[in-house]
């Protein structure tokens, strides 16, 4: 049964692939040439090869890189409508980051043991990251985290959740043997030594004028205290200090008050500061619930129609349907990092699934709710869809992490409480994974 | 670290709540925010096809080329208006930032080709683009149109010209005017404007007709056979209200010709209440007043109140066009061309067909009747006092070579100043051009001020084309 679901579920990606792509080909038709349609066939076939590689090879949730490439063949056909050049060049990052995947997931698949207490590290390479950016940066957008490296332009901050995300499920998966380290005096490693080093790092964010990058830190931070923290006063204390810390930025930093002026009223400056979002307003009321149509619409109005404002874009050609489909996309991604949470007995690993899926659902939130304008718009990425390399590779690194946890590991934990586990032993024991289960039948169907 | 199935649990409902609200905002604003963003001025998508279609052209009855697009060098299309003031409000403007109006609005689909009436046709239009957009053709003459619009300049008022026995509109002029090649440059002085330059008069200026309504009373009394002779002593006391002719002249005993050419207002009253409300109401809605005219654009429907057991001041008072009466200058075009066409009608039309630039013919207007006002017989009579009434005040509106029948009106105002009108067609033998002229508040009768632009008219359209 699960596999008929699994392959019906690629059947459809393919459909929807070979459906859109005829459309977005049909657009493009004067300039319709080899790279073109080879364009069309290595997106299907990379799609294709993906999952299948992934339910052959691995033994843990098959259906993560499947509506990862779901996404990424809505986002990348939406970049190609609007600038077939950028569009190729996505489905080249998609090759070099699927192949990241299957790195990464064989090095940490390879000896898991040895990435769950690097916490020092994953803390030093995030501020690493983020210092080359300060020192070598260039300008883009208003803020500062570009560099170039070998002639290709690098976002360093992409890739800087990486190891923050590491780091903060290192420091829950090992913080009992910490809350026993003494650093000075009587100060101890504790939660809240995680936190003011957290806030070292959102607050540089924040000084760089990356405010999203700066929120989504936060909203990991958050989750991880809220799912994995002893002392319940911490999160409380945290979710203040975050209401304090965005009034003091409101106060203090120029840039974080216009936005907010931006989202209050757009209309009156709308030639200069409000055109972004009243563009991405039009697009989302052009679209309707069932869009212009690819190459139907204007999605080339909207400035970053491929990367910032993607969903506008899908919204405007696919319609709200569409944008509802990549909305519950994220949900049963972020559903399913939970459920791997949930049933990894490794400590490290089930931290890290669950804030490499609160990672991608904060980028998506931030960014969905920002376009339509719920709350003040910073510009982020969105995993998966939006045009750029350094994005689409972090996310698949991440990705291939989140592939790892979601096998069966070696519990390595020192304290597995179970407080709960009768109220959801059945609902999580009903898990899908075919082969976990091990029935017999379908070893034989492979 | 503690390992929790349910906070993970809680965690998970908790976006779950998040990803829902997000759904149901995206939802709530397609339905109640949408409709309103697509329509906003700044939405580009709205001058997407102007940018990428050569808009249509307006083209007069002659071939001349009133409005079109003409392509830029960086690749736009600029809206050229060749005679910007003589048809801001009729043909009206095409702005970005204002949007449009007029014909231009009316005719928006036609002239950039987009086939909105159905979603096949819809699709069509958006994937087999087209580069040009169709050509209106009017029924107007140019020429008619400028000898109008000169004789109204620095004056407010209106000029209609219809060919009566098609309904055809050979002229629709309003002043003042304004530039309609400059509508963003110069919107707040045109709005602020008190003489209203954006009020298409013509059509939507509503003004007290005067003793030009006589020649429709006229037609109610020949309709119903009243009795027509009278004892005009110059003034009359009906309903407790005292009428005069003008300067209280008495013209003895007259019938309906007399009555025209002096244009006795008590002769008019005391016909009006002894014809009774019913009947006048009956005579005035053949006429379409109270009643919607159909024409390209929307025209603003003529008032007088006819209520069975209405006072006999105010019935007295519609029988020779004061008190409540408020018509527009094109019905009064109408009924006077109605006159001249032996009672029939016509509906008015100003476009008389949209031509694709391949030269397929997308519509075509045809002549349609109206109403009757009254029958050929009671027409010719009328038609002959009219003609009297012309040639016994040695009017204005006469021209050489051809015989005018018509009528002044001097109406009076609460503003103390007169609108001057005069309503007439020609030739009186073989009717070819009906016309209406009200000046504003002209501070003169209609025959000094109002007649002599119809006698320019009748004079180009007979003699001079």
């Amino acid at each position: 049964m699960k596999r008929f679901y699994l392959t019906g579920a690629i059947g459809l990606t393919v459909l929807f692939q070979i459906l859109s792509l005829t459309l977005v080909l049909l657009f493009h038709v004067k300039e319709l040439n080899i790279p073109l349609l080879m364009f069309a066939v290595l997106l299907i076939l990379f799609t294709f090869v993906s999952v299948r590689l992934v339910d052959r090879l691995m033994s843990g949730d098959s259906y993560l890189i499947l509506i990862v490439n779901m996404l990424f063949s809505i986002g990348v056909i939406m970049i190609y409508r609007i600038k077939p050049a950028l569009g190729e060049r996505q489905l080249l990052f998609y090759a070099i980051a699927v192949v990241s995947f299957f790195v990464v997931y064989i090095l940490i698949r390879q000896s898991p043991d040895f990435w769950k207490d690097k916490t020092l590290f994953y803390y030093l390479a995030t501020l690493f990251l983020f210092a080359i950016t300060l020192l070598f940066g260039l300008t883009h957008g208003g803020a500062r985290n570009w560099i170039e490296l070998f002639g290709v332009q690098i976002q360093p901050s992409e890739f800087a959740k990486i190891p923050f995300v590491f780091f903060i499920a290192a420091y829950y998966a090992n913080a009992e043997r910490y809350s026993r380290t003494v650093l000075f005096g009587r100060l101890r490693l504790g939660s809240a030594v995680l936190m003011a080093a957290t806030y070292v790092l959102i607050g540089l964010f924040f000084i760089q004028r990356e405010l999203g990058t700066a929120v989504v830190f936060l909203f990991v931070l958050l989750a991880a205290q809220f799912a994995f923290e002893k002392n319940r006063r911490l999160l409380y204390g945290n979710l203040a200090l975050a209401a304090v810390g965005l009034t003091a930025g409101y106060f203090l930093f120029d840039h974080v008050r216009t936005r907010f002026e931006i989202w209050i009223d757009p209309w009156s400056d709308i030639a200069d500061k409000g055109y972004q979002i009243t563009q991405s307003l039009f697009a989302l009321a052009e679209g309707g619930f069932f869009g212009s149509g690819i190459g139907l619409g204007s999605p080339g109005l909207i400035p970053l129609g491929h990367s910032d404002f993607i969903f506008a874009a899908i919204v405007e050609e696919m319609g709200a349907f569409m944008g509802v489909c990549v909305m519950l996309l994220f949900l049963i991604l972020f559903y399913r990092g939970v459920k791997i949470s949930m049933r990894q007995s490794s400590n490290f690993y089930s931290a890290l699934a669950l804030l490499v899926s609160v990672m991608f659902a904060a980028q998506g939130i931030i960014m969905f709710a920002g376009v339509m304008k719920l709350i003040p718009l910073t510009g982020i990425t969105i995993p998966f869809l939006t045009y750029g390399g350094s994005s689409l590779l972090s996310s698949f690194i991440l990705l291939g992490a989140l592939q790892v946890a979601s096998e069966d590991l070696r519990p390595d934990g020192e304290d597995l409480r179970t407080d709960d586990e009768d109220l959801w032993a059945n609902w999580a024991d009903e898990g899908d994974w075919a082969k976990r289960s091990g029935s017999g039948a379908e070893e034989v169907g492979r | 670290m503690i390992r929790s199935r349910k906070r993970l649990a809680w965690l998970l409902f908790l976006l779950m709540i998040v990803f829902l609200g997000l759904i149901l905002y995206l939802s709530l604003f397609q339905l109640v925010s949408a409709g309103e963003l697509k329509e906003n001025a700044y939405n580009k998508r709205n001058w997407m096809d102007e940018t990428k279609v050569q808009r249509g052209r307006f083209i007069d009855m002659q071939g001349k080329v009133l409005v079109e697009s003409q392509p830029q060098s960086d690749g736009t299309n600029k809206r050229v208006a060749h005679f910007p003031y003589h048809y801001a409000q009729l043909i009206g403007y095409n702005s970005k930032v204002y949007g449009k109006s007029g014909l231009e609005a009316k005719y928006n689909s036609y002239l950039l080709n987009i086939q909105n009436d159905n979603l096949f046709g819809k699709l069509k239009g958006n994937v087999l683009k087209a580069d040009i957009g169709n050509d209106v053709h009017l029924t107007l003459n140019h020429r008619l149109q400028e000898v109008a619009h000169q004789a109204l300049k620095g004056k407010r008022g209106a000029v209609v010209a219809i060919e009566p026995a098609s309904g055809r509109v050979l002229a629709l002029v309003s002043q003042p005017s304004f530039n309609a090649n400059r509508i963003e440059e110069e919107w707040n002085s045109i709005v602020e404007n008190k003489n209203s330059p954006l009020l298409n008069r013509p059509i939507q200026g509503l003004y007290t007709p005067g003793s030009v309504m006589k020649v429709l009373t006229a037609t109610a009394l020949l309709e119903n056979n009243v009795n027509l002779d009278y004892e005009d002593k110059g003034s009359a006391v009906i309903g407790g209200y005292k009428v005069v002719n003008l300067n209280g002249k008495a013209y003895g005993s007259i019938g309906l010709q007399k009555a025209l050419v002096h244009s006795s207002n008590v002769y008019f009253a005391q016909k009006a209440v002894d014809l009774g409300a019913a009947a006048m109401k009956e005579s005035a809605e053949l006429f379409y007043i109270n009643k919607d005219i159909p024409f390209e654009l929307p025209v603003t429907k003529s008032r007088v109140s006819y209520q069975a057991g209405m006072g006999q001041t105010e019935l007295a008072a519609s029988g020779y066009g004061q008190g409540e009466s408020l018509l527009t200058p094109l019905n009064l075009g109408l009924a006077i061309a109605a006159v001249a066409n032996d009672g029939v009608m016509k509906q008015p039309f100003i476009v008389e067909k949209v031509m694709a630039p391949s030269g397929t013919v997308l519509e075509q207007a045809k002549p349609k009747t109206l109403s009757v006002v009254g029958s050929p017989a009671n027409m010719k009579i009328l038609q002959a006092a009219l003609l009297a009434t012309v040639k016994e005040n040695r009017s204005a509106a006469s021209i050489r070579g051809h015989q005018v029948a018509g009528k002044t009106g001097t109406a009076q105002t609460s503003s103390g100043r007169a609108h001057a009108w005069f309503i007439g067609y020609a030739p009186y033998e073989n009717p070819q051009i009906a016309v209406a002229v009200i000046v504003e508040e002209a501070g003169g009768s209609g025959g000094k001020i109002a007649a002599p632009i119809a006698g320019k008219m009748f004079n180009y359209w007979l003699n001079q084309r």
